[in-house]
C-alpha cells in the first residue's frame, strides 16, 4: 500500500533540481500548467472557505464590537468592549454557560462509561452479537427531532415512564419541573444514545493486537488483569481523544435541547447555542450574539489545544503523491 | 475454545441482560409506531396504552398527516411541499458534496505544485470553528443575498468542498491508489479532468458511499439549519415541520397520533440506509471519529 507513495522524497527543491528545471522553457510551461491545473481543483473549497468561513468569521469579528441589530440599524455603532462584558450581566447567558458545561461534562464522560460496558460485553462472537450491537445502535440512526418527540410523550407527567414508577410502588415525577429532574432526563436521553461510543470503544478494541493477549495467556494473566493491563491502557489515546472531541461537540448541543426542554424551565437549561440563536436569529441583536459566539469559539479552541497537544495527529502518515 | 463451555452459564447471564437492555433501548421506537396506530383519545389516555385497544390498528394516521398542515394556495397539502424540500436538500447537498469533495481531494493528492499543503492547513483548521461561530453572519449573508426564506442556504454551501473532513477521507483514500493508473492516462494523453472524472473517480466509489450516506444522514435530520434560514411555512423541512408539531403551541394541532405518524415517516429512511448500507453506515462513523 505504501510502495507507491516512495516519490514522496523526489528532491525537486534540491537546488541543483531546481537550477536544472529553470534552464529548461518547456518544463516551466508543465509546471506552470500543472500550478494552474491544481488551483483550478482547488477553487471550490478557497472559494468556500472565503464565502463560508473566513469571510463570515471576520464580519462576526467586526459586528460584536457593535450594538448592530440587523434589519433594524442602518450603520455599525461601535460600542467597543460593551457586548463582551455586557454578556455577563445577561442572566440567560451566565446561566447557559453553566449548564452548557454540566451538560457536555456530565453527559459524554456517563455515556462513555455506559458504552463501555456495552462494547465490552459485545466484544466477543456469540450468538446475538449482531443483533445486539444493530439494536444498541438503533436510537442513533434515528432522526433527533422523532426521538425527542417521543421521549418528551413518555417522559411527561402522565406518560408511560411516571405509569411505571407508580405501579412499582413510587411517586410519579415530574421530569421537567425543574431545571435538575429537566438535567436529568436530558442525561438519560443521551443514555439512549450511547451506541454511538459504543462504536468507538468497538473500534479501539479492535485495534489492540491479539498478540498482547497471547503472551499475556502464556504468563497466565486472568480477564481482569488483561482488561486493565492490555486493554485499557492500549485503547486510552483514542478514547480520550474521543472524549474530547466529543465533549467539544456537546459544548455545542442544540437540537436536543431546543425539542426536549426547550431550555426551560424557566430558562434552567438553555444552552450556549440556543442562547447564541436566540439572540443572533431570533432577536436579530447580532453584534451580542456574535460576542457570544466568539466566548463559546475560545472556550472551544482551548479544548481542542488540549487534542493537539496530547494526541499525535496522523494526518500527513502515507506521504503525497 | 476451551474456555468457551466454562462460560456457558455466564453467557446465559450476558444474554439475559443485553435482552433486558435492549427492551428498553427499542421501546421509544415500538412507542412511536403503537401511538401512530392509535387515536386521539387512546395516544392521550391515562393510564397510557402500550398499544391501540377497541378499533384497532389506525393506519389512517398515515394518511391524515397529510392534512394537518392545511393546503397551499394551489391545494396541494403543505406537508406534500415538506416532503419534497427536504428531498430537495438531500440530493442538491449529496451530491454537492460527492463532486466539490472528491474534486478538491484529487487536486490535493493527484497534482504536485507549490501552496498545496498550506491550502491542505488552512482547510483542516476549518474543522476547528464552531458552527456557532458562522450561524449568526452566514445568517446575515444569506438574508442581504434574499436567500432567507428558501432551501438554498441548506444546500449550497455544500458545493464549496463538501467539509473538511470529507475532503480529508476521500484523500486519504485517493493516496492508496496506485500512481502507475494516472501515468498510463497521462500517455494517453488524458487532461486532469479527465484523469479525474474517468480512472480516479470510479476507482473511490467505497470511500464516496461512505460519505454520501453521512451527507444523506446529516441533511435528512438537520433541524437547525433549516430554523436559522426558513420562517415562511412553505419552505419548512419535513424535521421543522414535525418539531412544529411538538413545540409550537400556537399551531393548535393537537393530534398525537398523526404527529406520531409524521416521526415514522421521518425514522424509515434512515433506518433502511443503516439496513442496506450497514457496512458503509458503522465505517462513516468510524471514520469520522478515529481519523487518519
Amino acid at each position: 500500500m505504501r510502495a507507491n507513495h516512495s516519490k514522496a522524497a523526489a528532491p525537486d527543491n534540491g537546488a541543483a533540481a531546481l537550477r536544472q528545471r529553470l534552464r529548461s522553457p518547456e518544463r516551466r510551461r508543465a509546471d506552470r500548467r500543472r500550478t494552474a491545473a491544481g488551483y483550478v481543483f482547488l477553487s471550490p473549497v478557497i472559494l468556500g472557505i472565503l464565502l463560508f468561513t473566513l469571510g463570515p468569521i471576520l464580519y462576526s469579528l467586526v459586528v460584536s464590537f457593535t450594538d448592530y441589530v440587523f434589519l433594524q440599524d442602518a450603520t455599525f455603532t461601535w460600542n467597543n468592549f460593551a457586548n463582551y462584558t455586557g454578556m455577563f450581566r445577561i442572566p440567560t447567558f451566565t446561566k447557559s454557560i453553566g449548564f452548557t458545561f454540566k451538560y457536555a461534562f456530565v453527559s459524554v464522560p456517563v455515556s462513555m462509561c455506559a458504552s463501555f460496558f456495552l462494547a465490552f460485553a459485545l466484544n466477543k462472537p456469540f450468538v446475538g452479537m449482531k443483533f445486539f450491537r444493530a439494536v444498541f445502535y438503533l436510537p442513533v440512526i434515528i432522526p433527533v427531532v422523532a426521538s425527542t418527540i417521543i421521549f418528551k410523550d413518555m417522559f411527561a407527567q402522565m406518560g408511560i415512564i411516571n405509569e411505571l414508577i407508580y405501579r412499582l410502588g413510587f411517586d410519579q415525577i415530574d421530569f421537567f419541573g425543574t431545571g435538575d429532574r429537566a438535567f436529568l432526563t436530558l442525561i438519560i436521553y443521551s443514555l439512549w444514545g450511547a451506541g454511538g461510543s459504543m462504536l468507538l470503544w468497538l473500534a479501539a478494541f479492535n485495534g489492540v493486537s491479539p498478540a498482547y493477549y497471547e503472551s499475556a495467556e502464556i504468563d497466565g494473566a486472568n480477564g481482569f488483569v488483561k482488561l486493565f493491563r492490555i486493554t485499557l491502557p492500549m485503547v486510552t489515546p483514542m478514547i480520550f481523544y474521543n472524549l474530547v472531541t466529543s465533549i467539544i461537540f456537546s459544548m455545542q448541543a442544540f437540537t436536543q435541547v431546543y425539542m426536549l426542554t426547550n431550555g426551560g424551565p424557566t430558562e434552567d437549561t438553555m444552552t450556549m447555542v440556543f442562547t447564541i440563536y436566540n439572540y443572533g436569529i431570533k432577536y436579530r441583536e447580532i453584534g451580542q450574539a456574535s460576542s457570544m459566539a466568539w466566548f463559546l469559539f475560545v472556550i472551544i479552541f482551548g479544548m481542542t489545544m488540549v487534542v493537539f497537544r496530547t494526541n499525535k495527529w496522523v494526518y500527513y502518515e502515507g506521504g503525497d503523491a | 475454545m476451551a474456555v468457551q463451555s466454562k462460560n456457558k452459564i455466564p453467557l446465559i447471564v450476558k444474554i439475559f441482560v443485553l435482552s433486558v437492555l435492549a427492551v428498553v433501548f427499542i421501546f421509544p421506537v415500538f412507542m412511536i409506531f403503537s401511538k401512530s396506530l392509535m387515536t386521539q383519545r387512546e395516544a392521550t389516555a391515562f393510564p397510557p396504552l402500550l398499544w391501540p385497544r377497541e378499533g384497532g390498528v389506525h393506519f389512517e394516521n398515515y394518511v391524515t398527516v397529510f392534512s394537518i398542515f392545511g393546503n397551499n394556495d394551489a391545494g396541494i397539502p403543505y406537508m406534500i411541499s415538506y416532503f419534497f424540500n427536504t428531498l430537495l436538500v438531500v440530493v442538491l447537498s449529496t451530491v454537492g458534496v460527492l463532486f466539490s469533495a472528491s474534486f478538491v481531494a484529487f487536486g490535493f493528492c493527484k497534482i504536485r505544485f507549490p501552496g498545496r499543503n498550506a491550502v491542505f492547513m488552512i482547510v483542516l483548521a476549518t474543522m476547528m470553528i464552531p458552527s456557532a461561530v458562522t450561524m449568526v453572519p452566514l445568517y446575515v449573508i444569506f438574508s442581504t443575498l434574499r436567500l432567507t426564506n428558501s432551501t438554498t442556504p441548506l444546500w449550497l454551501p455544500m458545493w464549496f468542498g463538501g467539509g473538511a473532513l470529507n475532503i480529508f477521507l476521500i484523500r486519504q483514500y485517493m493516496m492508496t491508489q496506485p500512481k502507475e493508473i494516472l501515468e498510463a492516462g497521462m500517455i494517453d494523453g488524458a487532461g486532469y479532468f479527465r484523469q479525474y472524472f474517468s480512472i480516479t473517480l470510479p476507482n473511490t466509489v467505497p470511500i464516496l458511499v461512505a460519505v454520501g450516506i453521512g451527507a444523506i444522514t446529516g441533511a435528512w435530520n438537520d433541524l437547525q439549519g433549516p430554523l436559522t434560514y426558513i420562517s415562511s411555512r412553505e419552505k419548512y423541512t419535513l424535521t421543522m415541520a414535525v418539531s412544529m408539531l411538538s413545540t409550537d403551541v400556537s399551531l393548535n394541532i393537537n393530534n398525537t397520533p398523526a404527529t406520531m405518524a409524521a416521526c415514522m415517516y421521518l425514522l424509515i429512511p434512515p433506518c433502511l440506509l443503516f439496513i442496506f448500507g450497514q457496512k458503509y453506515f458503522i465505517e462513516s462513523v468510524v471514520m469520522s471519529s478515529i481519523k487518519g
